[in-house]
């Protein structure tokens, strides 16, 4: 994904928060989001090039080393679009501050809106995928995304919208929207993406 | 606070691959697998001169250069400096061709000398003499039989062992393995590859090759088995894979995450981090029955626990106070004792194999390896590089394995816990990160 498209997102996003009461917005376009793909059966890797069996004395050098190969899954997510209903659907994002999972004012306002829409809409349910950005230690930033993805689910329950309804994911620091090692691509990337299916 | 500063300016490439291979004009087994490449910090304070003369041999080419991989095992340590082979005055093989008189004037204490006899067959036997060459004695000796042509590596770094046991005291991680898993850009599409390696970055081999991502691999005891965690099936798990891929096992799918496996020091039980029952939280799993004992409750995160050596706590990451700090929790009486101070971010809590010392990921601006004593309670910061995580021990606690940013590249680094000498290893074609350094193999 190109930071170019994320700000596009980033500038949904905030307009969506501002139109927060007046209705649909309309953030639809192509992305990484969407939909996981089912794994191929695993493979067993032929003709490992392992370091071989063991010495034939006086030493134990280890063990002989194959490795597992899972299939080529197809790239990430989907298109996102038009549903046959010509309901809009929306991959809209909260963002963060660095270590933070507490949402601000306007990005309550966001998940508001689409607590809302999924209100509107009893057939749908909603995945929320949380991010952070690279820095620290990535099974704390596993824990930290999943705690700002519970925070975007606390506020869509409080506005009415049943816990079983919304899935929670955590990606932690492995699936950058930006992948630039700079603040502005840090600021992307700390991220709930909004998933409403 | 100490700072110690490895100066980027001093590291030189060196391609060990390529070198070996216009020297000797020969060529080594095609490896499926890129190797690590290793930049070597080029300072020597204090470091011990040493002759690795190189190796006798009765063959046409030999597999390995032996006495090649001992000198830059040694060199890598940053605690020795083997001469040049164009100074040495002599390259005898036989303890009865040393002549001591003509080493002296080198100011070398110790030489080793060997010889290496093809019988045959790709096997071959290797003697190895290493000398003081001021007592004018053998130190020791030792002899490898009808040893298979790929494994002279491996010969090499149980030398390197060996001399390192007996001028230090401490024993050798040189025949070890490290895991760490690679990230690349094919096609577009982003390729994890969760990798084993030699200590030294040779001999790569894949363990489990993804779509998704893999994290945290953490060896058991008996470095057989790895415990990591993927993302095959579209959020974390956690999977135990024997080395050999005969063996595969999701060891916890729970709802939530699944993070941060750690094998206890017995081998028995592993914790881990869950969601399952509300925030993270360090979870331990009898492997035998598979029973699950919670060991923290709290509203905020926990996560990455390491064991003490003994088994009896765990030091974990938690973010109760606001910000990650280091934490230890006594697992007999639940009692749980705060272990960082020092700055806003301590995270990804790491035990030396002695207990003594932690290592984490700290944050103050930037993100470094800290290293917490736990004896005298001091706190240094070890490195000055970009976007250093996931700190790794050696199995002797003589190095600190590390991931790190370099030139927008992911790549590892080696540090020793008095911040003084450093090595950088990378791939060509790729990212590496989230390393972990293996145990001891068998002797």
């Amino acid at each position: 994904m190109t930071t170019a498209w994320t700000k596009t997102l980033l500038l949904a996003g905030i307009m969506a928060a501002l139109t927060a009461l007046s209705g649909c917005s309309t953030t639809g376009g192509a992305g990484d989001g969407g939909t996981d793909t089912d794994l191929q059966p695993l493979e067993q890797q032929m003709g490992g090039q392992g370091a071989g069996g063991r010495p034939a004395e006086d030493v134990d050098l280890g063990v002989e080393i194959h490795g597992i190969e899972i299939g080529n899954g197809v790239a990430d997510g989907s298109a996102l679009g038009q549903d046959a209903q010509g309901l809009m659907t929306y991959q809209p994002i909260v963002y963060f501050g660095f270590d933070q999972s507490i949402l601000s004012e306007e990005n309550t306002a966001l998940v508001k809106h689409y607590a809302q829409v999924l209100m509107d809409n009893p057939e749908k349910t909603v995945k929320l995928e949380g991010h952070t950005d690279e820095r620290g230690s990535p099974e704390y930033n596993l824990a930290l995304a999943e705690k700002r993805a519970k925070a975007v689910a606390q506020v869509m329950m409080l506005f009415g919208v049943n816990e079983k309804r919304i899935e929670v994911i955590s990606f932690g620091e492995e699936q950058p929207a930006a992948l630039e090692h700079t603040e502005e691509a840090w600021t992307l990337n700390r991220r709930v993406e909004i998933k409403i299916h | 606070m100490q700072l110690l500063k490895a100066n980027p300016g001093l590291f030189k490439s060196i391609m060990l691959t390529a070198s070996l291979a216009g020297v000797f004009g020969f060529m080594l087994p095609t490896q499926a697998q890129a190797r690590l490449t290793i930049e070597i910090n080029e300072s020597y304070e204090n470091a011990l001169p040493i002759a690795i003369v190189p190796f006798a041999f009765n063959g046409a080419a030999m597999p390995e250069n032996i006495a090649q991989i001992v000198r830059d095992d040694l060199r890598r340590s940053g605690k020795f400096k083997p001469l040049p082979v164009g100074s040495l005055p002599a390259q005898p093989s036989l303890a009865e061709e040393v002549d001591f008189e003509q080493w002296r004037p080198l100011d070398v204490d110790n030489m080793l000398i060997g010889k290496v006899v093809d019988m045959g067959n790709d096997r071959y036997q290797i003697d190895v003499r290493f000398m003081d060459v001021l007592r004018k004695q053998q130190v020791f000796g030792k002899r490898w039989s009808n040893i298979p042509g790929k494994q002279l590596r491996q010969i090499g770094h149980l030398i390197s062992d060996l001399i390192y046991e007996e001028l230090t005291g401490v024993r050798g991680a040189f025949n070890t393995q490290i895991a760490y898993v690679t990230l690349k850009n094919e096609n577009g599409k982003r390729r994890y590859t969760l990798e084993v390696a030699d200590a030294d970055g040779y001999n790569p081999q894949p363990i489990l090759r993804s779509p998704k991502p893999i994290m945290s691999p953490s060896w058991s005891p008996d470095g057989k088995k790895l415990a990591y965690v993927s993302f095959e099936k579209g959020r974390s798990y956690i999977i135990v894979q024997s080395l050999d891929g005969k063996y595969r096992e999701t060891l916890a799918s729970f709802s939530g995450i699944n993070g941060a496996p750690a094998w206890s020091p017995d081998g028995l039980k592993m914790a881990m981090t869950l969601s399952k029952d509300g925030s993270a939280d360090i979870y331990v799993m009898d492997l035998q029955t598979r029973a699950l004992k919670r060991i923290t409750r709290d509203w905020s995160i926990e996560t990455e626990a390491a064991w003490a050596p003994d088994g009896r706590s765990i030091y974990f990451n938690s973010d109760r106070r606001g910000q990650p700090q280091v934490f230890q929790v006594f697992l007999d009486s639940g009692e749980i004792k705060r272990i960082t101070y020092e700055g806003r971010y301590n995270a990804n809590p790491e035990v030396s194999p002695d207990g003594r010392y932690i290592a984490v990921v700290h944050g103050q601006g930037g993100f470094n390896i800290g290293l917490q004593d736990l004896q005298t309670s001091q706190f240094n910061v070890l490195t000055h590089t970009f976007l250093d995580e996931s700190p790794t021990f050696s199995p002797n606690g003589e190095m600190i394995l590390y991931a790190m940013n370099q030139n927008d590249k992911g790549k590892l680094a080696i540090v020793s816990p008095d911040g003084k000498t450093s090595q950088i290893l990378s791939v060509q074609d790729g990212q590496v990160r989230e390393p972990a350094w293996g145990p001891f193999l068998n002797r």
